[in-house]
């Protein structure tokens, strides 16, 4: 199994390279350029050659991008352009804040996602099924901006229990982690729910039946834990991906997270804010798909590392 | 140096508030924390190394003049007096004595030369440089004696001192800080940086020793606060509710929808005042249909401002006769005979003359296409309304106008080559000198949006520049607006009035007249 | 073979006749499509004319969901404003369908090299976060509809390939599968007669979750101001637009919202109906 992991690790480097080139030659494609952002209308042509070339963009690609690795081997990721902080600085401020909110999402989406895709299994193509499923569509099909909204009108102008914005306490982690692990808990309750139906077809529930196992207990010991595996995998994919995509729950709740500096790195052209952002996020999707796998055998004893 | 708005607030380009005395017997409360709330986090706290400064410099950084909020006139800032030399070329500046920068470092003619070298050295490539325009040297007289030398006159220079870009940095700090001067920022203010955590809040602590606050205050000592957090909330909603719950004290700048409900609710005090911004419609002249000035005057003809003020910009804002708001030093009040009014029989008529015919639903045709343009703006709401309002009412006159948002960069780079028909973006500056960087022929790569072309306005706004006396230089600009609204690169839209809401247990919030919030005599009754 | 294929889906059509689920999917979904397609008929209002003294009606006989902020009829834009939301999902669908199903097809049969650069690839692509991508292509090819429903698509292929890939090594190895290959079947009709219908059952159910996530993510972008361009009605815009008025005017974004959640439930629903129907499993 340590080779296993071992030889998944090695993947990520050929993944790493190909993604930083790949930003590397978007941003280039895209129109605008970082300098002029930076000088907004002041620079004058001469100021801006000036100032493309202190930051070594006058090069041509392949030799920028070399140096870009060059560096970002011994750690350095360079200085934001628009905002002249070191990017490893940028990024590091704003990790802990967006792994607390995709975890604390990511547990708001399993929560209400298995409970509803459990419930509906069990009550197959009854109204109770049509009505939780209802219910877990409801959350995908609100758009964030307009649920946040309507969270924080409800929750924090009329009951005034909850703070509106900020990033101070669990209390602030709230209503940005409802409003965002709603959205992904409905992929997981229909998931829940099919694999279940699955596994409670399958024959060795059969058996379990006819041995007289009772129903609460064969839903809990047996089917969950089997119509799990499906469910984990899709799990770690909605945790890497609430990491780049909270950016407009992110801009509701003013959370400091990473989402927001990708998306100002991008308006700003700022290439060595969103290299780093993309392959941190490379990173994490990558271990969180490992992990994924590892879950698996735990939870399936068939399945081998080889 | 954006020099139009971003966010409304950010582009307040904030002067200053210095600070003072007063605190005797019965005065204002002392103590606590004041929280206000803006949309965005500043690039940089180093004014050399940002395009935009805003209200997060201003309560840390002081500049050599600033301005009576009373009067509008230039008042001493860190500068006690000036003179300007007969010529026009150099002015002598007195400084304070006794001011002393956060880290200790004594301010002095030193101090001046070294951030004015800094902020016009190639190296340091500040975005702000511009503000200092024909600067060629800074001089130390003697330690609280330095002198400005222009290679020409630069009438607009007193416009910038006042502003943040040209704030005064400690030398000791630049020196030690470096590239790492935004992350330590050191200034003379009222208040001293504390911490910055990004997208989320600054937070500044009471200057103990500030005693240099300008006249226009009572308490020319340090600010009543303790602290001073300025909270960032990007969306406008959740700010306005931030505030309406009371976790934020002061609310610069509300939006124009919550700022109406708000003043009908009447629950928090607020000051309404002008702002130095203009919002326009940009028409590139070297693009058809509009590269015809008949076409362009149909198209002003055909817009009403009222209608663009009230209803796409919820009444908070006035209509723009001129290019140069009302606000602004240069607005000519004798402009109203020459303006482009609301008149879409005369915009027909205009474009009759320019060939087209009335065809299928009034619209107006030439070779069986209907005049159309496309207008390209940002995707902030206010704009995008004003789009809205404009294309409807250009239907009205038979023309087509199509409304494509965009993020700025792409608006940048795109219209610098020249690619769009037309622009609709606002820009924020109180010197009519802001004519020159739309409309010269040697901003043509950058901020000549419109790819306008005249030798007699690049005359004109040379001049505007080097005039040193007052009256001719507002005859300048009076000719400038006339040959501007006879051209029309340019249809003046309107100027946004900005609401500021404060709680009402905080007391004696000021404004001066470009809309900089004013520190040093607010305090909390509770 | 033909015969088998035909009784195939002719049972499945049965089965999802008497499922209630995928019926009143297909209703509400067919409703939609026709409400938008009718729209002239069905109201005289034009979607973008603006009526200043008409701002923020509320919902009444004349303007059944109200009018928004430039006093523009709701229900008018709700109805022209499906043509597009519905477009952008269904194209974006087809463009990341068109594209993934067949790699991931290729992908899982034939394994070997080919599969394994496929994967590199498809790791490379779902690192990349979804939303930053859809940015990205918008910002190099304009905004608009248009270019929405290609980074939409786009976006949506990665995650096809390897759904369809992992369901097509699970049935490879099937006996019917060996049967037919036994029988002299040639690749590409085993694809198309056995792997295929096999792998159909996942991919409809995913399809419809994403073409929710697909409207959605072109709400989202209209959000940015990246999306549908003033004065279009797309469901998304007008929700957005609306979000500033919630307070004052709630109709202005409440109700297309549930334009916007009908059409999702619609195609949840009858993607449930056509999954318990034609899942061979099931059987």
């Amino acid at each position: 199994m340590l080779r296993y992991v071992a030889r998944r690790l090695l993947h990520l480097i050929p993944v790493l390279l190909g993604i930083s080139f790949l930003v590397f030659l978007l941003v280039h494609l895209v129109p605008g350029d970082p300098v002029r952002v930076m000088l907004a209308d002041a620079g004058s042509p001469e100021q801006v050659e000036r100032m493309r070339r202190q930051l070594g963009l006058d090069r041509p690609i392949h030799v920028q991008y070399a140096s870009f690795v060059v560096r970002a081997v011994q750690g350095d990721f360079g200085r934001s352009i628009h905002t002249r902080r070191p990017v490893a600085q940028e990024v590091a401020f704003r990790i802990p804040y967006t792994v607390r909110m995709a975890v604390a999402a990511t547990l708001v989406a399993v929560a209400l996602g298995v409970v509803l895709g459990a419930i509906a299994a069990m009550h197959h193509q009854s109204a109770l099924d049509y009505g939780t499923m209802v219910v877990a569509l409801a959350g995908v099909s609100l758009p964030n901006f307009w649920l946040g909204l309507v969270l924080i009108l409800v929750f924090s102008l009329h009951l005034r229990w909850l703070p509106p914005a900020g990033a101070d306490s669990w209390l602030h982690l709230i209503l940005p982690a409802v409003t965002l692990g709603t959205s992904s808990s409905a992929i997981i309750a229909r998931l829940t729910r099919s694999s279940m139906l699955e596994v409670l077809r399958q024959d060795y529930i059969r058996t379990a039946r006819a041995k007289g196992v009772g129903p609460r207990r064969l839903v809990y010991r047996h089917a969950l834990k089997n119509a799990m595996i499906p469910v984990v995998s899709i799990v770690g994919m909605q945790f890497a991906s609430l990491l780049g995509g909270a950016v407009i729950v992110e801009t509701v709740f003013g959370w400091p997270g990473i989402g927001r500096l990708a998306v100002d790195a991008i308006f700003t052209r700022d290439i060595p804010v969103i290299q780093a952002v993309v392959l941190v996020a490379a990173v994490i999707f990558v271990f969180m798909n490992l992990l994924v796998d590892l879950l698996y055998g735990l939870l399936d004893p068939r399945i081998r590392y080889g | 140096m954006t020099r139009w708005k971003a966010l409304p607030v950010l582009l307040v380009v904030v002067a200053l508030l210095a600070m003072g005395a007063g605190s005797g017997g019965a005065g204002p409360a002392r103590g606590g924390t004041l929280t206000m709330v803006i949309g965005s986090d500043p690039p940089s706290l180093d004014p050399h190394r940002t395009p935009s400064v805003n209200i997060a410099h201003a309560v840390m950084y002081e500049t050599l003049v600033t301005v009576d909020r009373r009067t509008g006139e230039f008042i001493p800032g860190l500068a006690e007096s000036w003179e300007v030399s007969q010529d026009g070329t150099a002015i002598t500046f007195k400084l304070r004595r006794g001011v002393k920068f956060h880290d200790g470092t004594p301010f002095n003619a030193a101090a001046v030369k070294t951030t004015f070298d800094r902020l016009v050295s190639k190296e340091t490539n500040a975005p702000g440089a511009s503000w200092v325009g024909t600067l060629t040297r800074t001089d130390v007289v003697d330690d609280l004696t330095v002198r400005l030398v222009f290679s020409k006159p630069y009438a607009p220079i007193f416009s910038s001192l006042r502003i943040s870009f040209l704030a005064i940095l400690s030398p000791t700090a630049i020196a030690k800080m470096g590239a790492d001067y935004g992350q330590n920022p050191v200034g003379t203010g009222p208040f001293r940086f504390k911490q910055w955590i990004p997208n989320d809040r600054i937070v500044y602590e009471r200057n103990p020793d500030y005693a240099w606050g300008p006249a226009h205050y009572k308490n020319r000592g340090a600010p009543n606060f303790d602290q001073l957090i300025i909270r960032i909330v990007p969306d406008e909603s959740t700010r306005v509710i931030a505030f309406e719950r009371g976790d934020i004290d002061i609310l610069p700048g509300a939006p124009a929808r919550d700022a109406r409900r708000m003043m009908r609710e009447g629950k928090f005090p607020f000051i309404q005042i002008p702002t130095t911004s203009g919002t326009y419609l940009g028409l590139n002249v070297k693009k058809p249909p509009i590269n015809d000035v008949r076409v362009r005057r149909a198209i002003g003809h055909a817009i009403n401002t009222d209608e663009v003020a009230r209803i796409a910009l919820e009444g908070l804002a006035v209509p723009m006769l001129s290019p140069i708001a009302p606000t602004i030093w240069g607005y000519w009040d004798g402009v109203k005979q020459f303006a482009l009014n609301h008149d879409p029989d005369r915009a027909r008529a205009l474009l009759a003359e320019a060939g087209y015919r009335p065809g299928p639903g009034g619209a107006m045709m030439k070779d069986g296409k209907q005049v159309e343009f496309t207008v390209w703006t940002y995707a902030r709401m206010t704009n995008v309304r004003v789009a809205v309002v404009l294309q409807s009412q250009l239907r009205t006159a038979g023309i087509k106008l199509n409304i494509e948002q965009m993020e700025p960069a792409t608006l940048l780079a795109s219209t610098q080559r020249g690619e769009h028909d037309a622009i609709l973006i606002s820009y924020g500056w109180p010197d009519a000198d802001i004519l020159y960087y739309f409309f010269h022929s040697s901003r043509l790569a950058t901020t000549n949006r419109v790819h306008y072309v005249n030798t007699q306005v690049d005359k004109l706004l040379e001049d505007g520049q080097t005039t040193v006396d007052t009256t001719k230089r507002l005859e300048v600009y009076k000719q400038l607006q006339r040959i501007l609204l006879a051209e029309v690169p340019w249809v003046p839209l309107a100027s946004e009035l900005s609401v500021n809401f404060n709680q009402s247990y905080v007391q004696d919030v000021y404004y001066d007249k470009f809309g900089n919030l004013l520190l040093l005599d607010a305090y909390r009754t509770r | 073979m033909m015969d088998a294929g035909r009784s195939h889906w002719a049972i499945g059509f049965s089965r999802m006749r008497r499922n209630r689920g995928a019926a009143a999917g297909a209703i509400i979904v067919l409703l939609f499509i026709a409400a938008s397609a009718l729209a002239p008929w069905l109201t005289d209002d034009d979607p973008i004319q603006v009526q200043f003294d008409q701002r923020f009606a509320p919902p009444s006989v004349r303007h059944p969901l109200g009018t928004d902020s430039f006093g523009r009829d709701l229900f008018s834009r709700v109805l022209y404003g499906g043509r597009l939301s519905l477009s952008v999902g269904l194209i974006a669908i087809v463009i990341s369908d068109a594209i993934g199903i067949p790699l991931g097809l290729i992908s899982g049969y034939r394994g070997g090299r080919f599969d394994d650069v496929m994967m590199r690839l498809v790791d490379l692509w779902l690192a990349f976060p979804g939303l930053l991508v859809a940015i990205a292509i918008v910002a190099v090819l304009g905004p608009g509809l248009q270019n929405v429903m290609i980074a939409i698509g786009i976006g949506g292929i990665p995650g096809l390939v390897r759904l369809v890939r992992g369901n097509v090594l699970s049935v490879r190895e099937q006996e019917f599968v060996d049967a037919a290959r036994a029988t002299g079947g040639g690749d590409a009709h085993i694809v198309r007669a056995h792997i295929f219908p096999n792998v159909l059952a996942p991919i409809v159910v995913l399809t419809t979750l994403r073409l929710a996530g697909a409207i959605l993510s072109g709400v989202g972008l209209s959000f940015l101001g990246l999306g549908a361009q003033p004065p279009s009605p797309e469901w998304g815009a007008i929700v957005a637009e609306g979000r500033a008025y919630l307070r004052e005017a709630w109709w202005v974004s409440t109700l297309p919202g549930v334009a916007i959640f009908m059409t999702v439930i619609g195609f949840n629903l009858l993607g449930d109906g056509l999954r318990d129907a034609f899942d061979p499993r099931l059987r």
